[in-house]
């Protein structure tokens, strides 16, 4: 059924409050932000254009060279991809336009790429050392923050009587602000007046005390258990929530046919809770890469650097008043993490077909 | 598998019930056995002084304030786009929502200065109502995912008994569809107070002026002032006043919540 | 229900537009960061209106990271207010200065054959200064008026110092030999907040200074003596010493400013590095505290040790502000005695003018003491590259928890020297 324009604007007039705010507010913002991340310094009177030098610190001058090769090249086939079906005028000016561009983009490649080729490879290996960071963090809240929460949301799942209160409690945690957990749990751990470590050797567990907040070696994984620790509530709702979609039935029909539980687990629970695990997971990475507030309230940033994860690392660039470095940091990281969700979504729904 | 349930359940409260003990004692006892007895006589003192010297009054007004404006902006604005992009055609339907989507993604570290000269352009400036829909931006992505999936998976029964009475888009959203979409109000409220209640970086930048600034703002403060650097009973005071509201509105909407993921907000 | 609910709505909305700008009369606008003078600051903007009959206004906005994104957007949108501090570096005092943000105050201060200008101690007015051919590209002049001072100096607990029966140290080895001293009595050697790690700077400057001399110090600066001097490895391994002495408070490397302060004050270490700013911080926490300053003991001789010193907060006029002039009587005023005895008294901080050293309290007086080898970044003639200044941080970190060598720190910091030179 073919709408007419009358009926199409109405339509879209639903969501144009949405857009208009969302339009100013962030759309703006952001295209200022791809136009700093083109300079150095910041919103003052130092704002210096440098074209892709950032790009080319962040990224190395060759890795930047093959990465505009690339988004040549992509223009290029997908204009010609795209050859055979537009018909509109309009949108073969783009075609040809892209086509230009994306050859425009190979050759200056090229030619940077050539001229790079021989010197040495320079990259910001602070920054990818906190991307790093951050992932390292995410990795564990992939197995231990989720794992638990789905242990936990199994197990509520299944006490009917007392679910609610446990539904409750563990909720209140991601509650409370990131800065009052952090600074909270700083003050347990911290080394002197050492509340944790007393706390251990009244239970006989002496030799487990470290130095978890300033020793290097510990200091990420501590900060990774907190936040998981904190975060567990929000998986575990959404988990329960998806569990308790799954209709008794098909539990009922399993066990009189027989199946144990880690059966009934596996082919039933596993398979339905899929598309939730998947959420769940774009969530956590999503939420993870971007944390900022428990590590500069527990370690600031960590002994010798260990907890500067990548948000944190722009946010004392732009302190610095780095803010067209800032944001080159933060438009790769975008990038990074849009690829990222992208391809989990592909899987799964690549998944759920069989 | 209870005294699984029953360990997690503990190491979730301990912190809340130490938090809440150390605010009841005098100050002194705190510095001594930090928190870990319960206090010899109960100080609710602690609390008039972090009302008063953090002027939490005000703050906590503030935060309110801008937390009820911004969750029912924030549903009424998302819950309208979501059905759109949900039940209604037009061009650029998926691109619109996709870009919703990818705003989640990306951060936009200098963005407040452009925010700034923007609402200094339009003279919104250091009001409410302009952080109020700052705030609202902030939730957009999220929500709008919420309230498409969720009326992705609504029958449609009683929308089209409504169109074949008569009713035309608008009053079908009003009369039909936000009722129905209850569960899922219930998780974009919660999600969305628990970010505007905890927000305070765009409060620092949107106001000039003291008397409008959020909770967060005035703890920061508190924190830092002569009184609450050295008084961390009343410190811990002023964190658990600010704790309280958000917890008692998730315990409300706790059940709403459950029921509104399971009816499809979040996921197929 | 629902009527009562939609009554409510309408009523917030239509309260949330009382917080609109209002066009108020005349009123000095104030921007600062400082969380413990708010109450001082409304006191005697309450006095000014007493006495001059022009409203003044103080706006807190801490943290101080969010006051520096603040002044930047408002910048950006030209919403800066009639007087305000600007944090950071000399190059972002710089930047705001050349984007035409700041009066250049010379003119004022020189007037009445420089009467405002002879007020200050030297050296406070110089942090704010720009010198004939500045390496920033600024018209020389003086940008800033201080309002008050500080200093940065060793801080040693006398109580504690009788204890074990040792005397103030004058030189690195006797610091050592008393802080090891305390610790095997159970109480720590030294504590300073380097989680903060500009601190960590100061430090290695002030050992630099004694080691090497400013000379070699600002040659390495431009680029021509490379950190892997051995006079800087001399530097680095002084932390080296630190931590094999086993003295330093645990988790140092990451402790704030604010956390070191109020372990000092509760005793907990003999020595602490810390600057004026702290006497209010041990006056809350233990006003029974006893302590002395002393500069940082020297390792040799050759050349003097230097402490870092001067203004400790400073306001700038805003050049397009219509109340300029008023602005500028204001600041006048702030600075004269009456008024810097009163927020001495309240803030315990070292005052920017001189001739009030009688009304000081009797342990800020002891920061006073040592300004003969005062310095600071500020006045130097060239500044190193924050990137370099940022290894040098982290590799000192690293040093102090025993993850580096100091020859192999050197190194990583020279590496970072070179790339910032060539990208220049």
């Amino acid at each position: 059924m073919r709408y007419s324009l009358k009926e199409e604007i109405k339509n879209f007039s639903f969501v144009l409050p949405a857009l208009s705010i969302f339009f100013f507010f962030y759309i703006i913002p952001f295209i200022y932000t791809f136009f700093l991340a083109l300079h150095q310094g910041s919103g003052l009177s130092s704002l210096k254009f440098v074209g892709l030098e950032n790009f080319k610190r962040i990224l190395s001058p060759q890795g930047t060279a093959i990465i505009v090769i690339f988004i040549g090249g992509i223009l290029v086939v997908f204009s010609f991809w795209f050859k055979k079906k537009i018909k509109n005028r309009f949108l073969k000016i783009v075609k040809t336009a892209s086509i230009i561009m994306g050859i425009i983009c190979i050759i200056y490649g090229i030619k940077e790429l050539g001229e790079v080729l021989s010197s040495g490879w320079v990259i910001d290996k602070e920054w990818w050392a906190s991307v790093g960071r951050s992932f390292y963090i995410t990795l564990w809240a992939l197995t231990f923050q989720n794992f638990l929460a789905f242990a936990l949301a199994l197990c509520v799942d299944k006490a009917i009587r007392t679910g609610y209160i446990y539904r409750a409690i563990f909720f209140l945690l991601p509650v409370i602000s990131e800065i009052i957990f952090g600074l909270l749990i700083r003050s347990l751990l911290l080394p002197y007046p050492g509340v944790l470590a007393h706390f251990l050797k009244k239970l006989g567990l002496e030799n487990l005390v470290r130095d978890w907040l300033n020793d290097p070696r510990y200091a990420l994984t501590t900060l990774a258990f907190v936040h998981c620790w904190r975060g567990f509530g929000w998986g575990f709702v959404i988990l329960l929530a998806g569990l308790q979609t799954i209709p008794q039935t098909l539990y009922e029909a399993a066990r009189i046919d027989g199946a144990g539980a880690w059966q009934r687990f596996i082919k039933i629970t596993l398979p339905l809770m899929l598309p939730v695990i998947v959420l769940v997971v774009i969530l956590t990475i999503l939420g993870t890469v971007q944390v900022i507030g428990l590590p500069m309230v527990l370690t600031r940033g960590g002994p010798a650097g260990k907890t500067t994860v990548s948000v944190l690392r722009i946010y004392n660039d732009l302190k610095n008043y780095h803010a067209g470095y800032a944001s080159c940091e933060g438009i790769v990281l975008g990038i990074i993490l849009i690829t990222l969700s992208f391809t989990l979504i592909k899987i799964s729904n690549r998944l759920k077909k069989v | 598998m209870h005294t699984f349930l029953i360990l997690v359940a503990i190491s979730c409260i301990f912190p809340f019930i130490w938090m809440i003990n150390s605010s009841l004692k005098p100050n002194s006892e705190f510095l001594s056995d930090y928190g870990f007895r319960l206090p010899h006589k109960i100080m609710w003192k602690n609390y008039y002084i972090a009302f008063c010297e953090g002027k939490l009054g005000i703050y906590f007004l503030n935060s309110i304030i801008y937390t009820f404006v911004s969750v029912v902006g924030i549903v009424l604005v998302a819950s309208l786009a979501g059905y759109s992009l949900s039940r209604l055609q037009f061009r650029g339907k998926n691109f619109i929502f996709h870009l919703f989507l990818a705003a989640m993604m990306i951060p936009t570290p200098a963005g407040f200065v452009p925010l700034y000269v923007l609402l200094k352009a339009i003279g919104l400036l250091n009001t409410r109502i302009g952080y109020c829909l700052a705030m609202i931006n902030v939730g957009l992505s999220l929500s709008i995912y919420l309230y498409k999936t969720f009326f992705d998976n609504l029958p449609r029964d009683l929308e089209d008994a409504a169109r074949i009475d008569g009713c035309n888009r608008l009053r079908i959203w009003w009369h039909v569809i936000l009722p129905l979409a209850k569960p899922a109000t219930a998780v974009v409220v919660i999600f969305n107070a628990l970010n505007v209640w905890n927000e305070f970086v765009l409060a620092l930048v949107i106001f000039s002026n003291r008397n409008l600034m959020p909770l967060q703002v005035g703890l920061k403060e508190f924190a830092s002032s002569p009184v609450g650097l050295t008084n961390y009973t009343a410190l811990l005071a002023g964190l658990t006043i600010a704790s309280l509201p958000i917890i008692i509105i998730y315990l409300i909407m706790q059940k709403h919540i459950i029921k509104g993921i399971t009816a499809g907000a979040l996921v197929g | 229900m629902r009527k009562i609910i939609y009554i409510l709505i309408g009523f917030l909305v239509i309260f949330s537009f009382f917080g609109c700008q209002k066009r108020e009369k005349k009123e000095l606008v104030i921007w600062h960061w400082m969380a413990d003078r708010q109450k001082a600051f409304e006191e005697l903007a309450k006095k000014y209106e007493e006495e001059h009959g022009l409203k003044v206004r103080f706006e807190l906005f801490f943290p101080p990271e969010a006051y520096s994104q603040k002044i930047q957007a408002a910048a950006g949108a030209g919403d800066l207010p009639d007087l305000f501090g600007i944090l950071g570096e000399k190059k972002i005092f710089a930047s705001f200065i050349k984007g035409g943000y700041v009066e250049d105050l010379t003119p004022y201060l020189e007037e009445n054959n420089g009467e405002w200008k002879k007020r200050f101690i030297k050296i406070s007015l110089e942090f704010n200064e720009f010198k004939k051919n500045n390496p920033y590209g600024v018209k020389e002049g003086i940008y800033a008026i201080p309002i008050d001072m500080m200093s940065i100096q060793f801080l040693v607990n006398k109580k504690m110092l009788k204890e074990i029966g040792g005397e103030i140290p004058s030189t690195w080895q006797e610091f050592i030999a008393l802080a090891r001293k305390t610790k095997e009595r159970g109480k720590w050697g030294f504590i300073c907040g380097w989680g903060e790690s500009w601190f960590i700077y100061c430090l290695v400057t002030n050992y630099a200074f004694n080691i090497m001399g400013k000379e070699k110090f600002f040659s390495t600066l431009k680029g021509e003596v490379p950190y892997t001097d051995p006079d800087w490895i001399r530097v680095f391994k002084l932390f080296k010493e630190l931590k094999e002495a086993d003295i330093l408070f645990p988790g140092i490397v990451t402790l704030s400013n604010k956390e070191a302060e109020q372990f000092f004050a509760q005793e907990k270490a003999l020595f602490s590095f810390n600057g004026s700013w702290g006497i209010n911080t041990y006056f809350q926490i233990n006003p029974d505290l006893e302590y002395d300053t002393l500069p940082p003991p020297p390792v040799n001789e050759k050349f003097p040790v230097s402490i870092w010193a001067g203004a400790g907060s400073s306001f700038v006029v805003n050049k397009n502000s219509p109340l300029k002039e008023e602005a500028i009587d204001f600041l006048k005023w702030l600075t004269q005695k009456e008024q810097q005895i009163f927020l001495i008294q309240h803030t315990h901080n070292l005052p920017a003018i001189k001739g009030c050293k009688d009304k000081l309290d009797k342990n800020l007086v002891k920061f006073l003491k040592n300004l003969e080898c005062a310095t600071h970044p500020r006045i130097w003639p060239i500044n190193e590259n924050p990137r370099v200044v940022e290894a040098i941080n982290t590799g000192v970190q690293k040093i102090l928890v025993g993850e580096a060598k100091p020859e192999e720190v050197a190194e990583e910091i020279e590496e970072v020297k070179r790339e910032v030179v060539k990208e220049k």
